[in-house]
C-alpha cells in the first residue's frame, strides 16, 4: 500500500533522512521505532507531503505520490495524525471533526448526519459527550482521540500516526491502542511512529528501526522486539 | 537575499510611479537671442487639487500655443515648463528652485493652492524672479508689507473680493444672521476669519461658524448646529465633496435656507455629488458665458482639452499667460527687474475672465490685476452651474 | 424633528462604513495575521471603479456592481500571487509582508491616478436624494442603503464562517495552518477565498461611499484609519466586533461634532487610545 524508496529529506539543506526505504502492506500495522532525532517524524511528514523529498520516491496504492500536496493525499486516503496533534482549540469538538472531511468537498449540512460521525463517536464515546465543547478544553488523551477521530472523518485507507501515546495517562494509552487494533480490523492500514516501543511492537505486524536517518533493522514486530540490540537501546536492557 | 530584491523591486516600482508625472521635460542650456523664452508653472498636477491645477496648466498652454503661432515674443517662442507640486508646500519650494536654477525660467506662473504659492513665492522672491499667481486666492499672498511683494503679482481676485461681493448680495436679499461652514484646515479657517471680519464690517452678523475635517463622511452634526442657531443664510466655504455633502444634508433635514458658496465649489465633482440638492445655491465665478471673448475661449478650450466644465481654472491660466506675455513684449524677453517693471506698467489688458469689458492693470503698489468689474454670480440649477447675474456689487475697496 | 435621533442615525450610517472596512481588514488579519495597510486603497479602487462604470461609461448600477466585483477579484489575485505568495516563498518575515502591503497601496493609488486621473470625481447616488422619514427623523436613501448593505454583509459573512464548510475551513487555517494541512484543507485555495472576500467587501464599501464623498485615488487613507480604529476598538481577534467598533466611533464622532465641534476627531481617537491602554484586546476580544 505504501512504498518508500531511497528517500532523502530534511530541513534547510541538512538531510535528516538518508535513502530510507520501507514498505507498508495493506491491512497491516507497521511500526517505526528509533531514538529521539532519528528522523521518524521527518519521514512521516515527507510521506504526507508536508516536507519535500529531496531524493527518492514514494508510492501509495502503486501510484507515485512523491511531493504531492497534503490535501490531495488526504483525498486519496492517506491521513497524517501529527505528534503535536494540531487541533483547532477555539473550535468545538464537532467542528474539529467536521474539518476532517474538508478534502471531500461535502456540504456542511449533509455532513452533520454523516455516518462517519457515528463511527468516530462509537470508537471514542467521550468525544460524543463533549461534542459541543471547545477542543482546547479537552485532556491530553481526549485531544489525541480527537486528532485520530478527525483523521478518520476523511475515511482513510492509511493512517500515519505520530507518537499517539505522548504525554498521555497510561490507562488512556491502552484505550487508544485498543482502538487502533479495532481500526485495523475494520481494514485501515496503520503506520505508527512510537517511543513506547514495547506496546507498539506488540501490536505490529512489521517494524523498522530508524537510527540517524537510516533504516538499521527490520522484521516482524516480535523479531524486532526480541532483538538484543533493541532490548538494550530501547527497553533499558531487561 | 532574493526576497530583499523582490521587496526592493516593489518599493522602487511604487516610488517610480510616484515620480511619474512629477516632472515634465526639463531642457538645459543658456538663453540666446533665438532661444525660446522659458516660463515656468508650478501647480498641483496630481492629487485632489489637480482638478484646478491641470486645467490651469492647459489654459496656459493654449495661450502659449496661440502666442507662438502669432510670432511669439518679438520673434522668440515661449516654452512652458510645468512642475507638479502635488499641493505640497515643500515640494512647491523645491520645484521653484529647480525651475529657476536648472531651467532658467524668466518668470513663474503660480498654481491653485494658496499654501504652496506662499511657500514657492518666498523662494522665488529671493532670486528676484517675477511670479504671477493664476488661481490661488488667499489675501495675504499679495501683501505690501511682505518681502515677497516686489516680485509677486496675481491675475485672479482674492478671497476678500468674493466675500465682499457675497456680503453685498446677502444684504440685498435682506439676510442678517449668517452661518459659516468650512473645513478645519488653514485654508478653511483663514477663510472663516475673513468672512467674519468682512461680513461684520458690512453690518451683518456671523451668528455661528462650524468646521469639519477634510474628507468628512457625514455633516449632520454641523448642519443641525447651524439650524439650531437659526441663521437666515449659510456661507459654505468648504470644498467640493464636503460642500456637496452639506447640501445633501440640508435636503435631508428639509431645511430650506438660502446658501452662498465660495468660488472653489465651481467643480463638476460638486454638482455630480450634490445632484439636485445644491439647486438654488449662489456662488461667485470669473467667467461670464454672455461675454463674447469668454464664449470664444470656452469653444477653443473645450475643443482641445474639455477637462474644466466650469472653465474657471483654465481661463485664469489663459489670462495669466497673456498678461505675462504682454509684459515680456515690453521687456523684450528679459526677466528680473526689467520684467517686474514691465508688469507694473501694464494697463488695461483685456481678459476673457471677468465682467463685460473687464481689463487687467498693475502699478507699482497694485499687484492684483483685477478691477471693480470682475466677478459674476452663478446659480446651481438642476445639478448644473447657470449664469445668474453679472450685476454684482463690486467687491473692490 | 429630533436632534438626537438625527445624530444617532448619522453616526450609525458612517459607523457602518467604518465597520465594513474593519470587517474586510479583519478577514485578512484573522486568516493570515497580515495587517493589510492596502485595505483603504482597496476601498478606493472600489470607489474609482464605481466612477469608471457610472460616470465614465454610463453603465447601469448593476453592470457597475459587476465591474467593481470583477476588479476586486483581480486585486485579490494580485495581493496573493504578486505580493504575499512570493514573499512567503522566500521566507520573508511578516514585517516585510506588511511593508509590502503599504507598497501595494501606493501602487494602487498611483496606478489608478495614472489611469483615470488624479482628481476628485463626483458619483451619482444609487437612489435619488429624496429623504425618507422615519417617524420624526429623516435619512437619505443612500445612507439607509449603506446601513442595510453593511449589516447584511456582516450577517452573510458570519453565516459563511460559521455555517459553511469553506468558512469553517478558513477559520481552521487561521487557527492552525499545520492542522488545516493535515485535515486535508487546501491552504492556498483558502487564502485565495479569504483575500477575495476581503477585497470584495472593500469594493462594496467603495461602491457605497463613492456617492457620499466622491471618488479619488487618494481617498484610501482617511477611510482606512477609521476602519483600523474600528477594528482595534472592537477587538482584532473578532471578525464581527469591528462592526460594533465602527458604530461606536461613528456615533461618538456624530455627537461630539455637535457638542464639542472642533475636538470631535481628537476625542474619538483619545477614547480609542484609552481603550487600547485599558483593554488592549478590544471590547469583544473573543476569538471567533
Amino acid at each position: 500500500m505504501l512504498k518508500v524508496k531511497n528517500v532523502s529529506a530534511g530541513y534547510d539543506g541538512i538531510d535528516v533522512l538518508h535513502e530510507v526505504s520501507l514498505n507498508v502492506n495493506e491491512g497491516e500495522i507497521v511500526s517505526l521505532v528509533g531514538l529521539n532525532g532519528a528522523g521518524k517524524s521527518t519521514l512521516l511528514k515527507t510521506i504526507s507531503g508536508i516536507l519535500p523529498a529531496k531524493k527518492g520516491d514514494i508510492y501509495f496504492d502503486d501510484q507515485k505520490v512523491t511531493n504531492h500536496s497534503t490535501d490531495s493525499l488526504v483525498k486519496k486516503g492517506m491521513v497524517h495524525v501529527p505528534e503535536s496533534r494540531f487541533l483547532f482549540p477555539a473550535l468545538s469538538v464537532k467542528e474539529n471533526l467536521l474539518l476532517g472531511t474538508a478534502a471531500k468537498d461535502n456540504k456542511f449540512r449533509k455532513l452533520k448526519s454523516d455516518e462517519l460521525f457515528n463511527f468516530v463517536f462509537d470508537l471514542f464515546p467521550v468525544l460524543k459527550e463533549r461534542s459541543s465543547q471547545r477542543a482546547g478544553t479537552l485532556s491530553g488523551g481526549e485531544q489525541q482521540m480527537l486528532a485520530i477521530g478527525r483523521g478518520l472523518m476523511s475515511n482513510p485507507k492509511l493512517l500515519l500516526l505520530d507518537e499517539p501515546s505522548l504525554g498521555i495517562a497510561p490507562i488512556l494509552v491502552e484505550k487508544i491502542f485498543e482502538s487502533l487494533l479495532m481500526l485495523n480490523k475494520e481494514g485501515i492500514t496503520i503506520f505508527l511512529v512510537e517511543q513506547n516501543v514495547s506496546i507498539s511492537l506488540d501490536i505490529s505486524h512489521h517494524a523498522y528501526v530508524l537510527d540517524l536517518g537510516k533504516v538499521i533493522m527490520s522484521g516482524t514486530g516480535k523479531e524486532v522486539l526480541n532483538n538484543p540490540q533493541t532490548q538494550e537501546v530501547y527497553l533499558g536492557g531487561f | 537575499m532574493r526576497k530583499l530584491k523582490i521587496f526592493s523591486l516593489i518599493l522602487v516600482l511604487s516610488f517610480g510611479l510616484l515620480l511619474v508625472g512629477c516632472n515634465s521635460s526639463s531642457t538645459q542650456g543658456s538663453s540666446g537671442a533665438d532661444d525660446p523664452i522659458k516660463v515656468g508653472y508650478i501647480g498641483a498636477l496630481s492629487g485632489g487639487s489637480s482638478t484646478m491645477g491641470v486645467p490651469g496648466k492647459n489654459g496656459i498652454q493654449l495661450a502659449v500655443d496661440e502666442i507662438n503661432a502669432d510670432g511669439g515674443i518679438n520673434g522668440r517662442q515661449i516654452e512652458l515648463i510645468a512642475a507638479d507640486d502635488k499641493a505640497d508646500p515643500a515640494t512647491s519650494a523645491t520645484q521653484a528652485q529647480k525651475l529657476i536654477n536648472e531651467d532658467e525660467v524668466v518668470a513663474i506662473l503660480g498654481g491653485p493652492n494658496s499654501g504652496t504659492v506662499k511657500a514657492n513665492s518666498e523662494v522665488i522672491a529671493q532670486y528676484g524672479v517675477p511670479e504671477l499667481i493664476t488661481i490661488a486666492m488667499n489675501d495675504t499672498l499679495i501683501d505690501p508689507n511682505s518681502a515677497t511683494f516686489p516680485t509677486t503679482f496675481r491675475m485672479t481676485e482674492d478671497n476678500s473680493y468674493d466675500i465682499r461681493a457675497l456680503a453685498e448680495f446677502l444684504i440685498g436679499e435682506g439676510h442678517q444672521n449668517i452661518g459659516v461652514i468650512a473645513d478645519n484646515t488653514a485654508y478653511g479657517q483663514s477663510g472663516t476669519e475673513s468672512i467674519k471680519k468682512i461680513l461684520e464690517e458690512k453690518g451683518l452678523n456671523v451668528e455661528i461658524a462650524v468646521d469639519h475635517p477634510v474628507g468628512a463622511k457625514d455633516l449632520t452634526a454641523q448642519t443641525l448646529k447651524l439650524r439650531e442657531a437659526n441663521v437666515d443664510a449659510v456661507y459654505v466655504f468648504s470644498l467640493g465633496p464636503e460642500g456637496a455633502l452639506f447640501m445633501k444634508t440640508l435636503k435631508q433635514i428639509d431645511w430650506k435656507v438660502p446658501v452662498v458658496g465660495g468660488r472653489g465649489l465651481n467643480m463638476k465633482a460638486f454638482v455630480d455629488l450634490a445632484g439636485d440638492a445644491a439647486d438654488g445655491m449662489i456662488l461667485p465665478t470669473v467667467i461670464n458665458p454672455n461675454k463674447p471673448e469668454a464664449k470664444e475661449f470656452i469653444e477653443k478650450y473645450d475643443e482641445k482639452y474639455n477637462d474644466d466644465p466650469t472653465h474657471v481654472y483654465s481661463s485664469l491660466g489663459y489670462d495669466s499667460m497673456y498678461l505675462l506675455a504682454a509684459a515680456l513684449k515690453k521687456s523684450d524677453g528679459e526677466g528680473g527687474d526689467a520684467l517686474i517693471e514691465a508688469l507694473e506698467s501694464l494697463k488695461d489688458i483685456p481678459t476673457v475672465t471677468g465682467g463685460m469689458d473687464h481689463t487687467a492693470s498693475f502699478t507699482d503698489d497694485k499687484h492684483n490685476a483685477v478691477n471693480e468689474n470682475y466677478i459674476i454670480f452663478n446659480q446651481v440649477k438642476n445639478g448644473a452651474f447657470e449664469f445668474y447675474t453679472d450685476e454684482v456689487e463690486s467687491g473692490w475697496e | 424633528m429630533d436632534v438626537y435621533g438625527q445624530l444617532l442615525i448619522a453616526g450609525i450610517s458612517t459607523g457602518s462604513i467604518y465597520g465594513l472596512i474593519a470587517l474586510a481588514f479583519l478577514i485578512i488579519y484573522n486568516s493570515t495575521q497580515i495587517v493589510n495597510f492596502a485595505q483603504g486603497e482597496m476601498v478606493m479602487v472600489g470607489a474609482m471603479m464605481t466612477f469608471f462604470g457610472l460616470s465614465f461609461h454610463s453603465f447601469s448600477y448593476l453592470s457597475t456592481f459587476f465591474i467593481v466585483i470583477g476588479s476586486m477579484i483581480v486585486i485579490a489575485f494580485i495581493f496573493q500571487h504578486v505580493l504575499v505568495k512570493p514573499l512567503q516563498k522566500q521566507g520573508a518575515s511578516m514585517f516585510s509582508i506588511i511593508i509590502g502591503t503599504i507598497a501595494l497601496g501606493i501602487v494602487l493609488s498611483e496606478g489608478m491616478g495614472l489611469w483615470l486621473g488624479k482628481q476628485q470625481y463626483g458619483v451619482p447616488p444609487i437612489i435619488p436624494n429624496n429623504p425618507i422619514s422615519l417617524g420624526n427623523i429623516t435619512i437619505l436613501p443612500q445612507n439607509l442603503l449603506i446601513i442595510i448593505i453593511s449589516w447584511s454583509l456582516v450577517i452573510s459573512i458570519w453565516y459563511f464562517f460559521n455555517r459553511t464548510m469553506t468558512g469553517l475551513s478558513l477559520r481552521a487555517v487561521s487557527i492552525s495552518t499545520e492542522g488545516a494541512q493535515v485535515s486535508g484543507i487546501k491552504i492556498s485555495r483558502m487564502l485565495a477565498i479569504g483575500f477575495t472576500l476581503s477585497a470584495v467587501v472593500s469594493g462594496i464599501g467603495g461602491l457605497l461611499i463613492a456617492p457620499v464623498v466622491g471618488a479619488s485615488p487618494y481617498l484610501g487613507l482617511s477611510i482606512a484609519v477609521k476602519g483600523f480604529a474600528a477594528a482595534i476598538l472592537g477587538g482584532m481577534g473578532n471578525i464581527y466586533a469591528g462592526m460594533i467598533g465602527g458604530i461606536i466611533i461613528g456615533i461618538s464622532e456624530s455627537f461630539f461634532s455637535f457638542y464639542i465641534p472642533s475636538y470631535a476627531e481628537a476625542i474619538t481617537f483619545t477614547i480609542m487610545l484609552f481603550m487600547l491602554v485599558v483593554k488592549p484586546t478590544g471590547l469583544f476580544p473573543e476569538h471567533s
